[in-house]
């Protein structure tokens, strides 16, 4: 089990006060909070060897070329890559898949293909694959859920039967953002390759919770932000088989991704450079290393019992609180993600916005929303929904005060 | 004022007055104005449709689906424009109607507060101002 008083000792945001009571952060699906020491290695970059990498032959370029490609071998090891180059460091999730979709998509998709996609998708691994599917001329299926939230993989079974090798990619959540939901991402692995489609993994939930290993699943694409894992906003990966990525056309045109440039056309440089035009995000990158590294020492198990122990301690608690709804499938299927309504009959008794504004005054950060998942509200017929999220720092106190709050915001509305 | 939740904002919620539409059986005469707003951010949808008559608001009413917020500041619209003529109202800025609500609201739910005061400058005077924040 985790030591989370001295894990809690690591991030300074977490001594802050919130409208004068200490801070409870439970946003984590959203953004992680950063220890120390990877706010330090950012500013160690910036004081002591900023410099562009690749390019420069004097020494501080050299050792901030060392420690990004150091940083990049580091996000391999941590998702069992087979090599570092597999590793192309992109600004988010959201763009890792949207540069999938332009590049191998473009290639490879055309008029009368099928991506099998589910409905618990987050919209940045939903919307690139619409605008795929509209120039392409291709076909968008939806896997559905199973009354509990989990992924309904007979149905998946069916539509990959029914398109057969018309499917081209297979695109899902490691888990999902909203219902917590742990995906069988290797069973899936295994399904889509049975058609000859291709298998994404949008990991932005599942690499900073899980122990992920690509070679375990058997996928050829995995996506994450290193914001959710303790890192730097700006700084993200798209990793990807490198014969996938070898034949796959690079994205943006510029500097660092050629090899050699004539006036009328140019050859690309290896991977991962073809794929990082420009001069990339250096500082962060650094500091996503440091990220994976903190998380490394404490363990990815670790992280992910200690993050259901707090989920299975929050359905038992919050089931106590009246009129509360909790969406999603009961442990150990879902990772520390909950999301609630309170609602009777049907209707929402306090609109998830008003909770969450409410639990702000007691220093409670929970998300309110949709959850970049309309199409999954939708679903579930609710206009939004109220989450808290769990990461290494969270206690159940905190889990208690949650709660507790719950039962004081039903007060304040008068509900009975 | 530091509340958001204040004892005005909240019992226009639980209480809200002038709910539901303009009785339309009965031909009453003047103008009828009805505009609606959406909030897709967290699906707030809030009506707001008033008749005219001698120059004055002669009766509001919203209805609508959203957050307390929301509804609560529609219901206080209602009550704001009654009896006050159009050219009065046009002085009825942003900052004006929040501070009707005698309410401190956090920047992150300015919409959710100004969605009824939307519709009704759409509703009167066709401006959008949806893009304010
Ligand atoms: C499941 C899932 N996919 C994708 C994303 C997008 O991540 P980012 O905004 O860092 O690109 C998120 C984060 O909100 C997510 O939870």
């Amino acid at each position: 089990m985790l030591d989370v008083d001295r894990i809690r000792a690591d991030f300074p945001i977490l001594k802050r006060q919130v409208h004068g009571k200490p801070l409870v952060y439970l946003d984590n699906a959203a953004t992680s909070q950063k220890p120390e020491v990877v706010i330090q290695a950012l500013t160690d970059y910036y004081r002591q060897y900023n410099a562009n990498i690749h390019r420069g032959v004097h020494t501080l370029a050299e050792e901030a070329t060392a420690a990004y490609e150091n940083a990049r071998r580091k996000v391999g090891r941590f998702i069992n890559a087979y090599s570092p180059r597999e590793v192309v460091f992109v600004r988010n999730t959201t763009e890792a898949i949207n540069m999938v979709a332009l590049t191998w998509g473009r290639a490879h998709v055309r008029e009368g293909d099928v991506i099998v996609l589910s409905v618990m998708e987050h919209h940045s691994n939903l919307v690139p694959w619409q605008l795929l599917a509209q120039s392409a001329g291709a076909q968008l299926e939806f896997v559905e859920l199973d009354p509990q939230g989990h992924l309904d993989l007979e149905h998946l079974r069916r539509l990959l039967d029914t398109h057969g090798e018309r499917v081209k990619l297979v695109a899902m959540s490691g888990m999902s953002n909203v219902l917590g939901t742990i995906n069988p991402v290797a069973e899936i692995a295994a399904l889509a390759h049975a058609v000859g489609a291709l298998f994404l993994v949008d990991s932005a939930q599942s690499v900073p919770h899980l122990p992920v290993d690509v070679q375990a699943i058997g996928c050829d694409f995995l996506a994450f932000s290193g914001h959710k894992m303790l890192g730097p906003t700006g700084i993200g990966v798209l990793w990807a088989r490198k014969e996938v990525l070898q034949a796959m056309p690079p994205f943006m045109g510029g500097g660092e991704m050629i090899k050699r440039v004539r006036l009328r056309e140019s050859e690309w440089n290896d991977i991962p450079h073809k794929f990082e035009a420009g001069t990339p995000n250096v500082a962060h990158g650094i500091g996503l290393g440091v990220a994976v590294d903190y998380l490394t020492g404490i363990g990815m198990e670790n992280v992910k019992a200690h993050e259901q122990s707090l989920a299975g301690y929050a359905l038992e608690r919050l089931a106590a609180v009246p009129n509360l709804h909790i969406y999603g499938p009961p442990c150990p299927d879902r990772g520390g993600v909950i999301t609630f309504n309170l609602m009777r009959g049907g209707e929402l008794l306090i609109h998830p916005h008003d909770l969450a504004s409410i639990l702000d005054q007691e220093g409670i950060a929970i998300r309110a929303g949709h959850h970049c998942a309309e199409p999954l509200m939708d679903y579930y017929g609710v206009p939004a929904t109220a989450r808290a999220s769990f990461y290494i720092y969270n206690t159940e106190e905190e889990v208690d005060r949650l709660a507790e709050a719950l039962l004081r915001a039903q007060d304040l509305f008068g509900i009975s | 004022m530091s509340e958001m939740y204040t004892e005005r904002l909240l019992d226009h919620y639980l209480h809200p007055r002038n709910r539901g539409s303009l009785p339309r059986h009965l031909d009453e005469g003047g103008s009828v104005f009805v505009a609606e707003e959406y909030n897709p951010l967290c699906g707030d949808r809030v009506r707001i449709e008033f008749r005219v008559q001698n120059g004055q608001v002669a009766e509001a009413y919203f209805d609508g689906r959203g957050c307390a917020v929301c509804l609560g500041a529609a219901s206080i619209l209602t009550e704001v424009i009654h009896g006050k003529s159009l050219d009065e109202l046009r002085s009825l800025g942003r900052s004006e109607f929040l501070a009707e609500l005698q309410s401190s609201i956090r920047p992150a739910r300015l919409k959710c507060a100004l969605l009824p005061w939307i519709a009704f400058r759409r509703a009167a005077y066709g401006e959008d101002q949806s893009g304010e924040e």
